[in-house]
């Protein structure tokens, strides 16, 4: 339950949010998350890579069809890329290893914290 | 803690641009990359036009081509709409113009425009737009209709934010900069840099040298008495100036110079204007058709200006304020390049390897040095020293072009001068009779023009308007002697002397690039490229209509008639020995005698001809190949003339054989030769015919040259020397017409080769290609009230003053 729903925040926030901020906003939105829940490395990290990419899946799949692939099928000419889907699919995987690689670091920082806090704990 | 550095790092990474590849985060993800530019319906584009400036109302309406139709109350908010609006459809081709004239663009690409740069910088380009601002500016009237436009570029320029730039700047990853009106006449030498640089100067004092005078003479003619000059013959000239004749003696040279390339030998055009007693419905009409490079975003962007002074429609240039080919409720005009050498090479003698001073006549004159930076992306600063003597900058230099370290070469070109263009296309633009177009003609210095008019008067008229040097005989076709203050140009053809004439008996004007008048012009005249074919076609066609229609003139801009053809084909099917023939070879002979002479798209017959002739050209003149420096050769029509009448002529030989081959003999071989590539050509694609359109692939290219972004295979006849130009690079890129009728409303129908929007991801961004290739032409909305457009637009806003 917890893995599902820190994922549908993440998926939320970053389909959302990065339209008002920078878009590697996106780190930080993984990186609370990372920050805020203990789970293992594992779970961190997909956690940000699903929510990130499926959100960049359904950004990308509502603009290029409102767009009707006028622009993406140019640019995979330019990128040498097969088709748009192979696009999206790159775009979107790209999108969830940076967001995976945010919950991560949150993950990590946190693992600091947490080793601080116990040692306190042991001296008190 | 690593982790978080690593993913900043990563995310550095995706943020800049590695090595001609893009930020790959920055421009591919879905809040700001290159996905936002794509235009959805749900979401018009046009909904962000925000004016910041604005004295008065202004009315802006949008028709279904994308034309912007800007109704303003006074003159600033007029230009300021316009130059907003232009940027808002083309801010990044303007700026990348402005970049590849003033020499900047290896800031953008990096070390392969470095090359580029340093040409653009050594011939002046920004010295020269430097001085045409100082001069201009002067007059008040013109300088304020400029700062509009220039504040109109940067208020839009202002409102954007990343996500909203053109994709061009997100794929190379650099930004926009302030718009300045030294920017806006940087475009102006950039036109002149395409249109008034050509010159044969250097590779012609190589040519005498090598071949002698007489031959040179012989076989490069100034021009042909066969081909009727822009001015007719019988226009007489109330003037005189004494043509000095003046012998220099001839430079010796035969050093190997890495030449700046010529600009497209094709850039040309045609345009004429129908009297009313010539035509059928007694309108004047003034077509015009400009032949220039293709390119995405095409070079010209429509607009209609109007306030209390202004009501003007037609091609703009974007980055420049006004209409430059267009009409009015009044008048109409249209221009041509007017060829004509205004670029003579000095050689200098400087008197130290310091350069601080040159040799003229029997003084020192001091030289003045300017240091060019160019930011290089990627990489150091480079820097250049140019040395600049009274003539203008010694291009040729032991930094630049040259093997030959004594030698120095300045260039005097007419564009380095101060001038007021602009002052021109603002008066034309409101013009209301002929006395006032040849009024504003009077401050056009260049690059030079034929300026064809028609008015509502009923009035028709051509100018060849520009600035042009006084120049004993053949002064300047070779380099000339910077010691010898006799090689100076000799002051400018005074204004009145300018070749001019109006309403003449034949109801029409017209040129087409062609020699401008006969040897009576008490004037010496000279350019190494004037054409040949395009304005007899046009000539023949306007006289042996008897009434003119608009039909008529339409048919005449798309004509594919192929007058080299015409005039050459027959001389060669005639030496062709049939006994020796195969079959199939003769099938395609007997093709030829019957062909019409047009370049029709599907037209096999112009496919062979083509190939048969550059085939036959160049193994004519393979003596020119045996030179130390191929620089150029004979023309097509000194060809045939070759052919015509010198049959025996010793260039028919072929050097590299032991045999000596006739006329005959390189005819018979040629077309053999041509018609095995184009039948082994079918056999591989298993096609039965070619098709004339599908083998030249006339292109419409991307300024970036990327092929995605580019439109390609277009259908459209024609070809380089034939009305209808479209070349395989190349080709007419706007075709105009124009009714004036003292009765009616003016009326205009226009087409190009591209669309309004510059946007890739707009699916206006091709525009009118396909219709462009088959003739079909766009009615201009144009009317004097907003009001009366209502039915014919897509939008429409009042803005108000903030």
């Amino acid at each position: 339950m917890n893995f599902i729903f820190r994922t549908l925040i993440i998926g939320v926030l970053s389909y959302y949010l990065p339209t008002f901020f920078p878009w590697w906003s996106i780190v930080i939105i993984t990186f609370f998350t990372g920050l805020l829940y203990s789970e293992n490395y594992f779970s961190q990290f997909l956690s940000g890579f699903i929510g990130v990419g499926t959100a960049w899946i359904f950004l990308l799949l509502s603009i290029d069809t409102s767009t009707n692939s006028i622009l993406s099928n140019k640019v995979i000419e330019l990128l040498n890329i097969s088709s748009v889907n192979y696009l999206i699919i790159y775009t979107s995987v790209l999108g969830g290893v940076i967001g995976g690689m945010g919950s991560i670091s949150g993950k990590c920082l946190r693992g600091i914290f947490y080793k601080k806090k116990k040692e306190r704990n042991f001296k008190f | 803690m690593i982790s978080l550095i690593l993913v900043s790092i990563l995310i550095y990474c995706l943020n800049i641009r590695i090595n001609e590849i893009p930020p790959l985060g920055k421009f591919l993800n879905p809040y700001s990359g290159f996905w936002i530019n794509g235009e959805v319906k749900s979401n018009d584009p046009l909904e962000n036009i925000e004016f910041e400036s604005l004295e008065d109302e202004i009315v802006i309406q949008y028709d279904s081509s994308l034309i912007p139709h800007i109704y303003a109350k006074n003159d600033k908010d007029l230009f300021y709409a316009q130059g907003y609006l232009t940027a808002f459809h083309r801010l990044w081709q303007m700026e990348f113009q402005i970049k590849a004239a003033s020499g900047e663009l290896s800031k953008i690409l990096g070390e392969k425009a470095l090359k580029n740069d340093i040409i653009r910088r050594r011939t002046g380009i920004i010295f020269a737009a430097k001085r045409t601002l100082k001069k201009s500016i002067q007059d008040k009237e013109t300088y304020y209709l400029l700062e509009s436009y220039v504040r109109g570029v940067n208020d839009y320029i202002k409102s954007l934010e990343y996500k909203d730039l053109p994709l061009e700047y997100k794929l190379l990853d650099y930004k926009p900069e302030e718009w300045t009106i030294l920017k806006t006449f940087i475009l102006m030498e950039y036109m002149s840099d395409m249109l008034s640089r050509g010159n044969s100067d250097i590779e012609d004092t190589y040519l005498i040298n090598e071949i002698g005078k007489n031959s040179y003479d012989n076989l490069f003619p100034e021009y042909f008495e066969e081909v009727k000059p822009i001015i007719p013959d019988y226009i007489d000239f109330d003037f005189k100036n004494k043509k000095e004749i003046y012998i220099t003696d001839n430079l010796i040279f035969n050093s190997k110079l890495d030449l700046i390339t010529n600009p497209d030998p094709d850039n040309g055009s045609n345009n004429f204007a129908i009297s009313s007693n010539k035509s059928k419905d007694g309108s004047t009409y003034l077509a015009s058709q400009p032949d220039l490079s293709l390119n995405l975003p095409s070079i010209w962007y429509i607009t209609h200006l109007n306030s209390p002074n202004f009501n003007t429609m037609g091609a703009s240039l974007p980055g420049a304020p006004g209409i430059i080919i267009g009409f009015n409720d009044y008048v109409a005009w249209g221009e041509t390049n007017a060829t004509r050498d205004v670029v003579d090479w000095y050689k200098v003698d400087f008197k130290d390897s310091d350069r601080k001073e040159y040799r003229y006549g029997d003084k020192w004159l001091k030289t003045e040095k300017i240091i060019e930076e160019f930011h290089v992306r990627g990489g150091d600063n480079y820097y250049d020293t140019i040395v600049y003597t009274h003539y203008g900058p010694v291009v040729y230099d032991r930094n630049f072009g040259s093997d030959n370290n004594k030698l120095n070469l300045a260039m005097r070109w007419v564009a380095h001068d101060e001038s007021v263009e602009y002052k021109t296309f603002f008066l034309l633009n409101k013009s209301k009779n002929i006395n006032d177009i040849k009024n504003a003609l009077k401050f056009f210095d260049g690059p030079a023009q034929n300026f064809a008019y028609a008015t509502k008067d009923g009035d028709i008229g051509l100018t060849i308007a520009g600035k042009f040097p006084i120049k004993y005989n053949e002064q300047g076709k070779f380099i000339l002697d910077g010691a010898n203050p006799k090689d100076e140009w000799m002051g400018y053809i005074p204004y009145d002397h300018v070749l001019k004439y109006q309403n003449p008996e034949s109801g029409f004007v017209s040129s087409a690039n062609q020699h401008p008048v006969n040897k009576n012009y008490p004037y010496y005249y000279y350019s190494f490229n004037y054409e040949m074919y395009r304005g007899r076609r046009l000539i023949e066609r306007l006289e042996s209509i008897e009434k003119v229609t608009f039909n008529d003139i339409k048919k005449i801009q798309n004509d594919n008639f192929n007058y080299k053809a015409y005039e050459i084909l027959p001389l060669l099917i005639d030496k062709i020995d049939t006994n020796l023939l195969s079959e199939s070879k003769l099938k395609y002979l007997n093709k030829l005698k019957v062909w019409d002479f047009f370049a029709e798209v599907n037209n096999e017959n112009q496919v062979i001809f083509n190939k048969w002739w550059n085939n036959l050209y160049s193994k004519v003149w393979d003596e020119f190949d045996t030179l130390k420096y191929s620089y150029r050769k004979p023309n097509s029509f000194r060809t045939y003339k070759l052919i015509k009448e010198d049959i025996e002529s010793k260039f028919f030989d072929i050097i590299e054989t032991e045999k000596k081959e006739s006329a005959y003999d390189l005819i018979n071989s040629t077309y053999d030769a041509t018609i095995d590539s184009i039948e082994s050509f079918k056999n591989n694609f298993s096609i039965n015919d070619i098709r004339w359109d599908i083998y030249k692939n006339t292109t419409v290219n991307h300024l970036l040259r990327i092929k995605s972004f580019s439109y390609d295979s277009i259908s459209v006849g024609g070809y380089r020397n034939i009305l209808n130009a479209a070349s395989e690079r190349h080709g007419p890129s706007w075709r105009m017409i124009v009714k004036l009728n003292k009765n009616d409303k003016t009326e205009a129908w226009g087409v190009y080769p591209g669309g309004q929007s510059g946007n890739i991801g707009s699916k206006n961004y091709y525009g009118d290609i396909e219709k462009w290739g088959k003739g079909i032409y766009n009615k201009l909305l144009f009317n004097n009230n907003y009001n009366e457009n209502r039915s014919h637009i897509i939008y429409e806003k009042k803005f108000i003053k903030k």
